[in-house]
């Protein structure tokens, strides 16, 4: 286990005591997203999104592969997660066993392979024998709070940016067209889950929390890596555009009363709205520029519409 | 949780004696309390949970599939786990294929045939939920309750399938019991010249060595091995050791046996 | 699904509960009493689960040792034979294990007085025997009542229970066959009061839905609670039944 890194008594409590007065180090109200910034590559597939300090990069690739026996007609996609010491000290190199790795990556899965924001159906190439492999690789890396949050805004993007190279099928006989000789296709991406992770504090001891009436505990939005070390319960809403709630996740920690669950949901769910749109709109932007002499080379009449 | 060295010498001098003085007043053939439950477990053909008097507890569930067997010719999958222990451990892996072996040569195989293609494979899962002694005489008591008490859906199609393309076919709730022996395992330790059977964790402990008697037909046979109890004082045991072990088990294990049998 | 109905329009399930009813919860404690010192069997609707507790004892390492407060471990066997099909691998290093472990540490490492035991470690082990459904709550209960049985302080009971939502009708307490067909939320609420310790959606779950989803919830687990509450106090009067005897 690589060395957790801690922080000095009175550093933790000029933090917490600042909270109680509703401020944070970074001068963010409690209920504020950091911006988020959404880098795209020169290649499909590739996203780097900022958040701060935290960045993370995604990238997608694939290949031909054997479908399950099982699902013959699914094609395959894979997310892994790759924590190395490059984004902070606390990840040891090549160890993805750790508790809070464990937990990025479940939760990545979970919002995006296992609510089906990818239609796998849509990678098959024939049936039972060929289709194609997606593998989303996650790297961290810098770390400063909210890899959850950014790492899900990352795949998502990757996965409407990227473009798999088109097929065409005669009878038994695959042809894959290199990308430079047929423009390639984009991948069925059925809705974009975004995740929003809340940290909580309890202000006041165990008891209060626990036995008490007044529901005192602070929430706040994208805690940034100290106020993730300092805080006492997670809660990591996953959600779309369509109001559903794809995943909610609350692994123990502080009890929260129920009622301000739902609340944070519903604070989520306006974050979620504009950061869907943020990366509709940079998706939107770089397919305009790779496009630029598209203009030009039709010979549509431009039309009002 | 170890004994003081007068603890030791104190234990070992009376277990010594002629007759053995045990710690918990047992005469040297006699068993701790055994608490056997049965058919615990809808979800399996068989299953049994045998509880020892020190804290040792196991669980063993039967489970069948029917398969192809002349595809599949392993119809006997036994898998233990020891808590506490990894599934690589020596203790895990020699208790495994002890196990798996001594089946295998006990269960007959052609009981298990439903057809002539297809089988009953069974899987017999054992899970040692806390073992202060040695746990194998535990295990085997268990596996022996619960395939006394494995039942298996009774078949209403036709046996003689090798012309005709059909797949078994059951009767909705009649169920067979399943005919199966397995073997008995019983646990001597050798103190001096006593030789006390089922010891308890504290007797282990003082034991020069111990014997491991396999108990299947109404006679001991093999595997009779010796098993070392502990990690110091172990000492070699003559010829009449094992004569007075083997003495003791064919006077005895006819009881367990009964025991067992009707504990349904 | 065509023999079965999952909620029929006369408004009952597979097994014949309504929407609201819980399967039958049977729970003891004091189970194994020579094996640990803890130790609790818990059968919720099929589900059974044995538990048991060792601690507060001295940890197995030098590493381990906390001097602030004791440290809390949970390790889930799911056995091979817990499903109807038997599984081949065991279920050891799934990191849907691994997460199920983490999040039972940290729900209980909030409900019990851990500083009142530094430098020692208290170790749970959770054994599904069998499995059916809703799985993660049944294995709340089965701690909350092991725990208590070790004498281990703690603020309140943890009770779980899981929800799942058939298109707009929420259904407490899911069996495997309900599970596998609609999207289900386990819910962890810390005694009589509205605090969930332990809230997970795996599956999708319309935002204006969630509430009347928790709130069927909430008032499942309080039932679970005054249900261990009761055995509970059955258990302790015929403990000092025995005494004074």
């Amino acid at each position: 286990m690589a060395k957790d890194i801690e922080i000095s008594n009175s550093e933790s409590k000029f933090i917490l005591e600042a909270l109680k007065l509703k401020q944070r180090l970074d001068g963010r109200a409690c209920d504020q997203f950091r911006d988020v910034e959404i880098e795209l590559g020169e290649a499909y597939g590739d996203v780097t999104v900022t958040m701060g300090k935290t960045k993370v990069q995604c990238r997608i690739s694939c290949e031909v592969a054997q479908p399950y026996e099982d699902r013959p007609f699914e094609g395959l996609f894979h997310i892994t997660t790759e924590t190395t010491p490059m984004a902070g000290a606390q990840f040891e190199n090549g160890n993805n066993t750790g508790e809070e790795e464990v937990l990025i990556s479940r939760m990545i899965e979970k919002a995006v392979r296992r609510s089906g924001a990818l239609d796998v159906e849509g990678l098959c190439i024939i049936a039972g024998s060929k289709c194609w492999s997606l593998r989303a690789d996650v790297h961290f890396l810098d770390c400063d709070g909210g890899l959850i949050d950014a790492s899900c805004i990352a795949v998502m993007t990757a996965l409407l940016h990227f473009k798999k190279p088109d097929v065409t099928v005669l009878g038994e006989k695959v042809t894959v067209h290199p990308v430079d000789e047929r423009e390639p296709v984009s991948l069925g991406v059925l809705h974009v889950p975004v995740c929003v992770t809340f940290s909580f504090f309890n202000p006041d001891d165990t008891e209060e929390n626990i036995k008490g009436e007044h529901n005192g505990e602070i929430s706040i939005i994208d805690a940034s890596l100290k106020e993730e070390l300092l805080r006492d319960g997670v809660l990591t809403v996953t959600l779309n555009k369509n109001r559903e709630v794809v995943q909610v996740s609350k692994a123990g920690g502080l009890p929260m009363d129920a009622l301000s669950l739902i609340d944070c949901c519903h604070k989520a769910y306006g974050i979620v709205e504009k950061i869907t749109d943020q990366i509709q709109r940079a998706i939107k932007q770089d397919s305009i520029a790779r496009n630029q002499y598209a203009h030009i080379l039709s010979s549509e009449n431009a039309r009002e519409s | 949780m170890g004994l003081s060295i007068t603890e030791k010498s104190f234990l070992f001098d009376s277990l010594t004696l002629d007759p053995p003085l045990r710690t918990d007043g047992r005469g040297s053939h006699q068993f701790r309390p055994i608490e056997v439950s049965t058919d615990f477990l809808p979800n399996s053909n068989g299953s049994s949970h045998v509880i020892l008097s020190g804290g040792s507890e196991c669980i063993v569930s039967v489970k069948t599939k029917v398969v192809d067997h002349t595809v599949e010719s392993e119809l006997l999958v036994t898998d233990v786990d020891i808590q506490g222990h990894r599934d690589d451990s020596p203790l895990v892996t020699s208790m495994s294929s002890l196990i798996s072996k001594l089946l295998k040569q006990t269960i007959d195989q052609k009981k298990l045939m439903l057809t002539k293609r297809y089988s009953f494979k069974l899987y017999i899962d054992v899970l040692v939920l806390a073992s202060k002694s040695y746990p194998v005489s535990m295990i085997s008591f268990a596996i022996f309750s619960a395939l006394k008490n494995t039942w298996l859906p009774k078949l209403i199609s036709s046996d003689d399938d090798l012309e005709v393309e059909e797949l078994p076919t059951f009767h909705d709730y009649d169920m067979v019991k399943l005919d199966a022996d397995a073997p008995l395992l019983f646990t001597f330790a050798i103190v001096g010249d006593s030789v006390l059977v089922d010891p308890s964790f504290e007797e282990s402990l003082v034991s020069n060595n111990g014997l491991l008697i396999t108990w299947y037909k109404d006679r001991a046979t093999s595997p009779i091995r010796s098993v070392g109890l502990n990690n110091d004082n172990v000492k070699g045991f003559s010829q009449h050791h094992l004569e007075e072990a083997i003495k003791l088990i064919h006077k005895y294990a006819p009881d367990v046996e009964r025991a067992l049998v009707s504990s349904d | 699904m065509s023999r079965f109905e999952i909620y029929s329009p006369e408004g009952l399930r597979v097994d014949g509960r309504r929407w609201n009813e819980l399967r039958s919860f049977n729970c003891s404690i004091n189970t194994h009493p020579n094996a640990a010192d803890g130790s609790s069997y818990l059968e919720q609707g099929n589900n059974k689960i044995i538990t048991l507790v060792t601690g507060p004892q001295e940890p197995a390492s030098r590493s381990q040792v906390n001097t602030k407060q004791a440290s809390l471990s949970v390790t889930i066997n799911l056995t091979k034979f817990a499903k109807m099909e038997r599984s081949k691998s065991s279920h050891k290093n799934e990191r849907r294990t691994l997460e199920w472990q983490t999040s039972l540490v940290r729900t209980f490492e909030k409900n019990l007085m851990l500083h009142l035991y530094p430098r020692t470690s208290i170790d749970v082990q959770v054994h599904v025997l069998q499995l059916d459904g809703g799985i993660l709550g049944a294995m709340l209960n089965g701690i909350t009542l092991a725990l208590i049985d070790a004498g281990i302080a703690m603020y309140d009971f943890v009770s779980g229970v899981s929800v799942g939502l058939y298109d707009t009708t929420p259904l407490l307490d899911l069996n495997s066959l309900e599970e596998n067909a609609m999207s289900s939320v386990t819910i962890g609420t810390v005694g009589k009061s509205e605090k969930l310790s332990l809230l997970l959606v795996e599956d999708k779950v319309p935002l204006d839905r969630l509430e009347s989803v928790m709130a069927i919830g909430i008032a499942g687990t309080h039932r679970i609670r005054d249900l261990m509450d009761k055995e509970l106090r059955k258990h302790g009067k015929t403990r000092v039944e025995n005494l004074t005897n």
